[in-house]
C-alpha cells in the first residue's frame, strides 16, 4: 500500500468518525422529533432526544432508578449495606440504631434498558445516555426535602407526667430529634437522624452514582430490619430525585432570501433620514423585520421534504432567519461607526457603542435589482429538564450477611435476575 | 386530679403521594382484578404497571429501647398478597414489571390508633406518643408507638399483647377513576348533515340518510359538537351515543328531532377501583 492510499484511508476514516464526535448533542424534541417506532412502554421509562447531526443516534434519560448494582447482569450485587450500631454518645447513647450506606444509580433498570436497546437495534439506531449540564439532587429523608445533608438537633425533652392510676407525678425526659426551619417551624424527625450524600454537580452523564450514608433513630431500627427481611421499599424514610438540565441544540436550518435592492435602498434612505442618518442597533433590527414583513425581502424556509415554503416552521425559526439576514446584509447597506460616549463624570464606563449610517452601495442598485441568497442559521440552544426518581428497595440481607436483591418475582423482574 | 396523658400530634411523613391518586398514565380499563390485588398497566403496555392491594395484614415488630426509659413498638400494615402464589405466579407467567409505586392517596386514613386502643393504653397508665410513617412499598404505613415504661416490663407485655390480639390500627382509602361527562349536540349535528345534503326529510318529519354517508360525514364534523375540545378526537362513548339515537332499517338511518334528543349526554361518574376500610 503506498503512502497516498494510506493518507486517503485516514482521511476517509476521519471523515466518517469526526462528524459524529464534533458537535453531536441532543436536540429539542419540537425541533427534531425522536425517530418513531419506540413502544409506549419505552417512552414511559425514558426521555428520548434525537441527535443534532447523527440521525441514527438517540440520547436517553432514565425516568426511574434504584440502588446501584455491581457484579454481573445475572448476579447483581447491590451497593447497599445495613448494620447495627451501638450509639456511644448523644441523647441515644447506649441505644441500638442502624447505619445504612449505599449508592443510588441513575442508570435505570437493566431489563428496561435492554428493552430500549432491543427496540433501538430493531430501528437501526444507537443509544447513549444524555449529558447533563446541571443536576439537582433532592433526597426525601424522614419526610424532609434534603439537598444532600440532614443534621437535626437531638435533645432530651423534659416533661412532667402524672400516672393516671396512682396520681404520682414524675419528671421524665424523652430523646427527640428536631429540625427548626428559618421561619421558626419545628418538625420532629422520626426515621433517619443523620444523612449525608455526595451529589453530582456540574457537567455529568445522566448515568451516574450518588453515594449516601444514613443513621436511623432507635425507633426506626426494627422497621429497617423488617424492610431488609421482606424487601420493602424505604420510601417511608428515604428516596431520591434528580432533576437534570439537558442542554439541547437547535438544528441548523436553511433559509432563502430574495432581496429587491431598489426597494430596500429606497426604504433605507427614508428610514435613515428619520433617524438623522445615525441609527442605533435596535432600530436597524426593527428596520429589517419591517423589510421582511412588507415583502421587500422575501424569506423562504427549506422544510424537511426539501421544499421551499413561505411560512416559518415556528417563531424561533423566524427570529433566527431574520437575525441571520440582518448580520449578512447590514454591512452592505449600513456602515457601522463606533462612537465613544463622552462621560459627564470621570471614572464612568467608556464602553463603546455602535451607530449605523447608510452606506451608498450603488453597485447593488445598478447591477442587480433582485438577488437571491441562501443562509444557514441556528436559533440557539434550549435547556430541557428531565427527572429520575429513585427508591431503595427489593433488598434483603444485611446485618452481617451480604445484601442481595430480593428473590420476590417482582424484584427479580425489575432487576433482571 | 387531672389525668395527664400525652397525645402527641401525629407526625405524618409525606412521601410523594397525591391527594387523589393520579391514574392518568395508567390504562385503567385494562386492569386485571384478583381477589387480593389489582394490576394496573401503564398505557401502551400490558406487562408494566402498578399494583393496588385490597387486603392488608398487621405485623407487630419486636419492641426496642429508644433511650431514657422510653421504648417503642412499630406496627406495619402490608398487603396479604405479598408472597402469595397468586401474585407470584401472575408476575412470573406474564413477565410483569412492577413499578413499585404506592398509589394510596394522601387523603387516606393511614395507621390511626383506634379510640379503644388509646383508652386501653391510658388504663395501663402509660405515657405514650405516636408517629405515622407513610408508605414503604408494598406497606401502606407503619405506626410507631413510643411509651415510657421505666422498668415496668409487665406493662409492656400487656400493651404488646393487646396491640397484637385486637384490631387497633385503621386503614381507609379509596382509589377512583373519574369518568368525564359526555355531551353530544345532536340537533346541531343533524342540521349540519341536513344542510350538507347527507340527510333528507320525509313526510313524517323524519331525517333519514344512508348509514355510510351519515357516519362518513358526521366523523368529519367538528369534535366540539361531540363534546370534545377543539383538536381532541371524538370519544368512543360520544360516537356510540350519537349512532344509538338513530333507528336503523336496512342501510338507512332514521331519526326524528324531539326536545329529548336535542343534547345527548351522560353525566360524569366516579368508578371505584379499590376501597379499603379496615381496622387491623
Amino acid at each position: 500500500m503506498n503512502f497516498a492510499k494510506k493518507a486517503n484511508m485516514v482521511a476517509l476514516v476521519s471523515a466518517i468518525t469526526l462528524p459524529m464526535l464534533a458537535n453531536a448533542s441532543p436536540v429539542a424534541p419540537e425541533q427534531k422529533p425522536v425517530p418513531a417506532g419506540f413502544s409506549e412502554q419505552v417512552l414511559a421509562n425514558f426521555e428520548l432526544y434525537a441527535d443534532s447531526d447523527n440521525n441514527r443516534l438517540v440520547w436517553y434519560v432514565p425516568k426511574n432508578g434504584s440502588v446501584a448494582m455491581l457484579g454481573t447482569a445475572a448476579n447483581p450485587v447491590p451497593r447497599f449495606s445495613a448494620n447495627y450500631f451501638q450509639e456511644f454518645s448523644g441523647v441515644f447513647a447506649g441505644q441500638t440504631v442502624v447505619t445504612m450506606g449505599g449508592s443510588f444509580s441513575t442508570a435505570g433498570f437493566a431489563p428496561l434498558r435492554a428493552q430500549l436497546q432491543t427496540e433501538a437495534t430493531r430501528l437501526g439506531l444507537q443509544i447513549s445516555p444524555a449529558q447533563a449540564k446541571k443536576a439537582t439532587t433532592k433526597f426525601i429523608v424522614s419526610g424532609f426535602d434534603v439537598d444532600g445533608k440532614l443534621d437535626p438537633t437531638c435533645t432530651l425533652e423534659r416533661m412532667i407526667v402524672t400516672n393516671p392510676i396512682t396520681g404520682e407525678t414524675t419528671e421524665i425526659s424523652m430523646p427527640k430529634c428536631e429540625i427548626t426551619y428559618d421561619d421558626g417551624t419545628v418538625r420532629e424527625v422520626d426515621t433517619i437522624q443523620k444523612f449525608t450524600a455526595l451529589v453530582p454537580t456540574g457537567q455529568t452523564s445522566v448515568s451516574t452514582s450518588i453515594p449516601f450514608q444514613a443513621k436511623t433513630t432507635p425507633a426506626y431500627a426494627p422497621v429497617v430490619e423488617g424492610n431488609m427481611a421482606s424487601g420493602s421499599n424505604f420510601d417511608d424514610s428515604l428516596s431520591a430525585v434528580v432533576d437534570w438540565e439537558i442542554p439541547t441544540n437547535s438544528i441548523t436550518r436553511t433559509a432563502r432570501f430574495t432581496i429587491n435592492y431598489n426597494q430596500v435602498f429606497e426604504k433605507a434612505t427614508t428610514f435613515a433620514a428619520i433617524h438623522d442618518w445615525a441609527c442605533v442597533d435596535i432600530e436597524v433590527s426593527t428596520f429589517f423585520q419591517r423589510l421582511v414583513r412588507d415583502g421587500s425581502i422575501k424569506i423562504e424556509y427549506l422544510n424537511s421534504n426539501n421544499q421551499w415554503v413561505v411560512n416559518a416552521p415556528n417563531a424561533s425559526d423566524f427570529v433566527g432567519a431574520v437575525g441571520a439576514l440582518e448580520r449578512e446584509i447590514r454591512s452592505e447597506i449600513f456602515a457601522e461607526m463606533t462612537s465613544y460616549a463622552q462621560p459627564n463624570l470621570p471614572n464612568v464606563s467608556r464602553q463603546a457603542s455602535a451607530v449605523f449610517t447608510l452606506r451608498a452601495n450603488y453597485e447593488k442598485q445598478i447591477f442587480r435589482v433582485n438577488e437571491t441568497r441562501v443562509f444557514n442559521y441556528n436559533p440557539g440552544p434550549v435547556i430541557k429538564t428531565a427527572r429520575t426518581d429513585m427508591f431503595v428497595g427489593c433488598l434483603t440481607g444485611g446485618f452481617g450477611t451480604p445484601v442481595v436483591v430480593s428473590t420476590a418475582p417482582n424484584c427479580k423482574a425489575l432487576f433482571g435476575i | 386530679m387531672k389525668k395527664l396523658i400525652m397525645l402527641c400530634a401525629l407526625m405524618v411523613s409525606l412521601v410523594s403521594l397525591n391527594t387523589y391518586a393520579d391514574l392518568s398514565e395508567y390504562a385503567v380499563d385494562d386492569r386485571r382484578i384478583f381477589p387480593e390485588f389489582i394490576f394496573l398497566p401503564i398505557k401502551g403496555s400490558d406487562t408494566q404497571g402498578a399494583f393496588l392491594y385490597t387486603r392488608y395484614k398487621k405485623t407487630v415488630l419486636t419492641p426496642v429501647s429508644i433511650g431514657s426509659g422510653w421504648r417503642s413498638v412499630a406496627i406495619s400494615l402490608s398487603p396479604t398478597a405479598i408472597g402469595s402464589t397468586a401474585l407470584n405466579q401472575f408476575i412470573s407467567t406474564n413477565n410483569i414489571i412492577d413499578n413499585r409505586k404506592n398509589l394510596i392517596p394522601t387523603d387516606a386514613e393511614l395507621c390511626l390508633l383506634s379510640a379503644d386502643a388509646k383508652r386501653k393504653i391510658a388504663e395501663l397508665g402509660l405515657t405514650y406518643n405516636t408517629a405515622v410513617l407513610v408508605g414503604g412499598y408494598p406497606k401502606a404505613c407503619t405506626l410507631i408507638v413510643r411509651y415510657y415504661t421505666a422498668a415496668q416490663s409487665d406493662l409492656e407485655k400487656s400493651l404488646v399483647n393487646y396491640l397484637t390480639v385486637n384490631n387497633v390500627v385503621s386503614l381507609s382509602f379509596s382509589i377512583e377513576e373519574v369518568l368525564p361527562a359526555v355531551s353530544v349536540s345532536f340537533h346541531d349535528i343533524i342540521n349540519q348533515l341536513y344542510s350538507n345534503d347527507v340527510l333528507q326529510i320525509d313526510a313524517q318529519n323524519n331525517y333519514y340518510g344512508s348509514i355510510s354517508a351519515v357516519t362518513f360525514h358526521a366523523a368529519q364534523l367538528s369534535p366540539v359538537l361531540f363534546g370534545e375540545l377543539d383538536e381532541a378526537p371524538i370519544s368512543f362513548v360520544a360516537w356510540e351515543l350519537f349512532l344509538n339515537a338513530f333507528t336503523l332499517s336496512g342501510k338507512t338511518l332514521k331519526v326524528q328531532l324531539t326536545s329529548s334528543n336535542e343534547t345527548l349526554s351522560i353525566p360524569g361518574a366516579r368508578e371505584e377501583i379499590v376501597n379499603v376500610n379496615a381496622t387491623l
